[in-house]
């Protein structure tokens, strides 16, 4: 099959969208089937292609001379897949979830940018030199934004997808900054002619002096984008402030940075161990910071935000030590981290997408996504909290489903590192970042613990939670659908590491062998498991006889939902523990005449900040405005000052230019 | 990994100290220097064993009665008549000090083995990396309390850590010198015991964390 | 597999996993009972019978149950997923010497079932919406939360001297990576007891025969439960004692050196003598210590991950550096 077929179709639909811009009021059924056909096409195509195609645009879709050049390897395949399969399931979603909107949310501005927004991210994949990339990196981010900006009225919304911009105007800065160096290092764009390797080996092939300062701009521009540590700041603001479909498409996004570290920097033979611990260290602290924040918010499309930023820096953490172990040749070890990191980015996709479309449903059904005035919903909205249930299992990395194998991956590549590096150093940083790993895996059980049962378990506690209903046909399939994906790839997870293995033959340069290390298989651990269950159940539980009763309360009759632990309350014992970092306070009012004995109101409000917002950035934006008022002082409105201004830098340019 | 009795004690009393920076009771902490000497008393009569020395029984009976039990009584006595119950830390809370203490000895591991000192017949790295980690475990404990009683305690745990390195690297000390060493540390305990009676009746508390006050 | 077995070989794995069943279903109601023994012989009273807790469970299985209407499918099929995959559990872990082997056996498959276990717990304890369920599940996991990493870094260090993260492996009485080291044994097994007394809600943590329920743990998430779906409840929780028991016994016995040659049969029995004498000595414990304030208690899991980070020395300096 001719694989230029694959970026023209990417292209067209691109185009096609943009006049729907015009139609207010789309049909989101007809869309939403055109994205699906769109999204299955797509892969058909992607499969039926020769791996390893390379070609190049036709000549009328150029960037100024330059022609656009596009390549197809396993590594594309996974990515794009992973984006067809989400794009599927959120088209399938959305029709139902738009109906929530008001009539001010503009229909046709939305399904544009959604169809413009998973081309270019595909088109993006699919990029084999630096000018391309970059141009659809700024597609996919402009589309991005649109879509963060859908309920637009909204002012925190509006304050969101500034900072969103903000946030990807200085990621593309970076990139390019880097792209232009190593442009001008090597004097190509193409991604294979770059290698970042300072050390000339017989291996690896020649040297290129200066490369890691490029790698460097370029690490920490993926790193804005994925929202890595202390970067992060703009994932809580613009997750939530976008529709869920949209959250959970970009949470695909911050994969596509991960697939640019991926294609750009460990593909291009990166050779530095600092930048290797940088991505350790700024990956482990992304984890545990992303995880303790998300156990304390109170909104769950925040929790699920700062669980991104978690999940985002276990990949980094495997990319970190791949890049570690290639450079001190310990090649099994950097094939299982790249695994590890490629699989928890697919099942991360996944099983974010999953709980952002159930976030989704129930925002539909109570048009609130607050934890405190949520519950009860598992009677109400059965398929969707199951669903539910499913997503918050992986995320917490519970066997069997493909969270487990992502970090069960990890784990043992930096096990595998303590026991082959032979240096006290390498063990002590393995068996480091192992403890910091337990200690997120516990927060995150406890977050999801909290997030789930709070949200979906006990009496409502408002009423519009007490009135919530399942949500339309389509929202339950895409629901089930993923929640199915997420326990296939726990399941089958070593039929996909065999298809990841070409990608760690190509960057490691030599034949691993990943799959073997895995010796224990899910599947019969899942059997023994459910015929245990099912033994108990059916012997035990079920020949018993239930009552059923009021819960117990110490005797005063019926307790009101109110009293049910919330959010807070449940988080609060841990934020105690860590409040330094949280800077965590508890204020408790007491109101009423006789205080002690007859209160009348009590007002308890948990505090949080954060530091690195509060001391860091806004110290830091306030300087740049400082800076733009002074330089705005030049603007007087006098035209003989302007004119004035445009002598003196020609006189400027003059005695420059003279001296060249 | 085969140790002699003697080098598990030394491991063992390294472990009770770092053990004790975890604590901020003063009374444990005193239990825990008591079982420290204690162990490091044992020590030395396990090398006098193996080196057939009679003069160290007779120093390690010294410190078993004068350090290991004569002190804490003492010190007992003091923290009974002040009436202190626990030291409330400076700088670092008291698990993340243990914790860091850890790596300290970890350090003290590396250092051992770029040590210029020559090995003598026993390997004695195990006894130097006890002695460098209780020396430093003793500055720890120094650090990271405010009362002058824990000042004391952490001070018995560093004179152990340097005892324990004489007692490792040369073995050649005569006695008399380190009985003298011995009494000079109760002497100087009881010193210090006294003036903290003098310290609590002029401020009315015995926390050297404000003692900065006095500077003019 | 069951084809390449000869019938003499598949006879005797049978009776061995039959054994295993019977040792797995009486070691729980013996352990329990020791305890109790222990606790009423150090306060001066007789006690009840050893077998106690299998006349209580006989007769939770008789009673009815009562269910809070607020409750949902997880409320009850919890009780039996904690069950099942305890079982599943027992299979997985080393807590007894020659123990056949189940489907698997890695440390980080078993740390995570664990996990497994607990996030029901915790979802059945709030399904009810009982506020006393949700106070002591939210204490429980912040409990776990921090004993999760001195657990697994103590069952790590083991496994970066055994250069593998198969439990049957670390804990084989045939590999001789690990066969002199009593030390690292020593700390492993010491902090393996401390994490699961804080994982089992023991006492410097959580007094089990407490009965208020503001400051109760594990007790308040079983507020809600009776008849079989408590009996299931309790038996889960002492087969969980047994296994933790059983493996820092392990880690224990294997500090012996002697241990190692002794024949299979003997070592079967020091493993129940193991169980039963730790199970001894923290009925000992409990009667003479108290509950711990709600905010010292992670004063007493850093001690436990103390002699993880240590047991994590040596085993860097034994396994790596050496």
């Amino acid at each position: 099959m001719n694989p230029s077929l694959i970026s023209s179709l990417c292209l067209t639909t691109a185009l096609m969208a943009l006049p729907t811009l015009f139609f207010r009021k789309a049909n989101s059924v007809a869309l939403s089937l055109l994205t699906l056909m769109f999204s299955l096409l797509l892969s058909a195509l992607v499969v039926a292609t020769a791996i390893d195609a390379r070609w190049a645009a036709p000549a009328w879709l150029s960037v100024g001379s330059f022609p656009m050049t596009f390549q197809l390897d396993n590594l594309s395949v996974a990515f794009i897949l992973l984006l067809t399969v989400l794009a599927s399931a959120v088209a399938l979603f959305s029709p139902g979830y738009l109906k929530h909107f008001d009539e001010t949310v503009n229909r046709g501005l939305y399904w544009a940018s959604f169809l413009v927004f998973v081309s270019s991210m595909a088109l993006v994949v699919l990029s084999a030199d630096a000018v391309t990339f970059l141009v659809f990196w700024e597609l996919m981010s402009i589309s991005s934004g649109a879509l963060v900006a859908t309920n637009h009225q909204n002012h925190s919304v509006q304050k969101a997808s500034l900072i969103y911009l903000g946030a990807t105007r200085v990621a593309t800065g970076f990139l390019a900054g880097g792209f232009l160096w190593m442009h001008s290092l090597t004097n190509s764009w193409a991604f294979q002619d770059w290698h970042f390797i300072t050390n000339a080996s017989a291996q690896l092939g020649a040297s290129t002096s200066g490369a890691h300062f490029a790698a460097f701009l370029i690490f920490i521009g993926f790193a804005i984008k994925a929202g890595i540590w202390p970067f992060h700041l703009w994932l809580p603001y613009a997750y939530p402030a976008a529709p869920c479909t949209v959250s959970s498409l970009m949470s695909a996004v911050s994969k596509i940075a991960l697939y640019g570290l991926i294609r750009i920097l460990v593909l291009g033979d990166l050779d530095s161990p600092i930048l290797g611990y940088l991505a350790i260290f700024l990956g482990t602290i992304s984890a545990f910071w992303g995880v303790l924040f998300a156990l304390i918010q109170t909104d769950l499309k925040k929790t699920l935000a700062y669980s991104s930023v978690e999940n985002v820096g276990l990949i980094l953490l495997a990319i970190g030590v791949c890049l570690v172990a290639k450079t001190n040749g310990l090649l099994s070890v950097a094939a299982i981290a790249l695994s590890a990191g490629l699989f928890h980015a697919i099942g991360h996709g996944v099983f974010k997408a999953l709980m952002f479309l159930g976030v989704g449903t129930v925002q539909c059904a109570t048009h609130t996504s607050r934890i405190g005035h949520l519950g009860g919903l598992l009677k109400k909205m059965p398929t969707t909290s199951t669903c539910f249930l499913v997503g918050a299992m992986a995320i917490c990395a519970l066997p069997p489903l493909n969270g487990f194998m992502g970090k069960w991956m990890l784990y043992q590549s930096l096990m595998q590192n303590t026991w082959l590096s032979g240096s006290p150093v390498g063990a002590g940083v393995s068996l480091s970042v192992i403890c910091v790993l337990a200690l997120v895996g516990g927060l995150s059980i406890a977050c999801f613990a909290n997030a789930f049962s709070v949200s979906f378990l006990g009496e409502p506690r408002s009423s519009s939670a007490a009135r919530a209903f399942e949500g339309d046909i389509g929202s339950s399939c895409a629901q089930v659908f993923l929640a199915a994906l997420c326990l296939a790839l726990g399941l089958f997870a070593v039929p996909v590491i065999g298809f990841l293995k070409p990608i760690c033959d190509a960057a490691l340069h030599s034949d691993t062998t990943v799959a073997a290390t895995i010796h224990f298989s899910l599947s019969s651990v899942l059997i023994v498991f459910t015929s245990l269950f099912a033994l108990i159940y059916l012997l035990i539980l079920k020949p018993s006889k239930v009552r059923r009763g009021i819960i117990w309360e110490c005797g005063f009759g019926s307790v009101s939902a109110r009293a049910q632990v919330t959010a807070d309350s449940f988080a609060q014992p841990i934020a105690r523990i860590f409040n330094k970092l949280l800077s965590y306070s508890v204020t408790c009012e007491i109101e009423g005449s006789d205080r002690r004995h007859f209160p009348e109101r009590i007002t308890v409000a948990p505090h949080t900040a954060s530091h690195i917002e509060r001391r860091i950035y806004q110290p830091f934006l306030k300087l740049i405005s400082f800076i733009a008022r002074s330089l705005a002082k030049l603007q007087s409105g006098s035209i003989h000052l302007y004119l004035v201004y445009l002598c003196v830098t020609l006189i400027a340019l003059l005695i420059v230019g003279r001296s060249f | 990994m085969s140790f002699t009795p003697a080098e598990w004690s030394l491991i063992a009393s390294a472990t009770v100290a770092i053990l004790m920076v975890g604590s901020l009771h003063v009374r444990v902490n005193l239990f825990g220097y008591c079982v420290l000497t204690v162990l490091i008393s044992l020590a030395t009569m396990f090398s006098a064993i193996d080196h057939h020395e009679t003069s160290m029984f007779y120093l390690a009976g010294a410190i078993a009665l004068l350090k290991g039990i004569s002190i804490p009584l003492f010190l007992y006595w003091i923290i009974g008549k002040l009436k202190l119950g626990s030291d409330s830390g400076a700088v670092l809370s008291a698990p993340l000090a243990m914790h860091l203490n850890i790596g300290l000895t970890i350090m003290s591991y590396f250092l051992v083995s770029e040590f210029p000192v020559p090995l003598g017949e026993l390997r004695t790295w195990v006894g130097a990396m006890a002695a460098i980690s209780m020396v430093l475990t003793g500055i720890v404990l120094m650090l990271i309390r405010r009362l002058a009683i824990s000042q004391i305690i952490g001070f018995l745990v560093l004179e152990n850590g340097i005892y324990i390195f004489a007692l490792t690297q040369t073995r050649g000390m005569p006695l008399i010198i380190e009985m003298g060493v011995v009494l000079d540390v109760l002497v100087g305990v009881m010193i210090a015991g006294l003036l903290m009676f003098r310290i609590q009746s002029s401020f009315e508390h015995i926390d050297v964390s404000k003692l900065t006050d006095l500077r003019d | 597999m069951w084809q390449s077995m000869s019938t003499e070989t598949f006879l005797f794995e049978t009776a061995r996993w039959i054994l295993f069943a019977v040792i797995t279903f009486v070691m729980p109601i013996l352990t329990i009972g020791v305890v109790r023994k222990t606790r009423a012989r150090m306060q001066g009273r007789m006690g009840a019978p050893l077998l106690q807790a299998l006349f209580d469970l006989r007769k939770l299985m008789q009673k009815s149950e009562a269910v809070s209407s607020t409750a949902t499918w997880i409320f009850r099929s919890g009780a039996g997923i904690e069950l099942a995959n305890m079982l599943l559990l027992s299979t997985l872990v080393p807590w007894i010497a020659n123990k056949p082997d189940g489907v698997s056996s890695d440390l980080f498959l078993i740390v995570y079932l664990f996990a497994l276990s607990r996030l029901f717990a915790i979802l059945a304890a709030l399904d009810s919406g009982s506020p006393f369920g949700a106070f002591g599940s939210s204490r429980d996991a912040t409990l776990a939360m921090l004993v999760e990493p001195a657990s697994l870094l103590a069952l790590v260090s083991l496994a970066v001297v055994a250069k593998s993260t198969e439990m049957n492996v670390i804990f084989s009485l045939t590999n001789v990576l690990l066969a002199h080291d009593p030390g690292l044994w020593f700390l492993a097994g010491t902090a393996i007891v401390m994490a699961s007394l804080v994982e089992l809600s023991r006492m410097p943590v959580d007094d089990p025969a407490t009965h208020l329920e503001l400051t109760m743990i594990h007790e308040a998430m079983l507020l809600e439960s009776s008849g079989r779906n408590l009996a299931l409840r309790e038996f889960t929780r002492a087969l969980k004692m047994t296994v933790l028991f059983g493996l820092s016994a392990q880690c224990y016995l294997r500090a012996w050196d002697d241990f190692w040659h002794f024949p299979v049969v003997a070592q079967v029995w020091l493993s129940i003598g193991g169980i039963l004498g730790l199970a001894l000595l923290v009925g000992l414990f409990e009667s003479v210590s108290v509950k711990l304030q709600w905010r010292k208690v992670p004063e007493f899991i850093s001690y436990c991950m103390t002699l993880s980070l240590l047991a994590a020395m040596v085993a860097v300096a034994r396994g790596v550096v050496h």
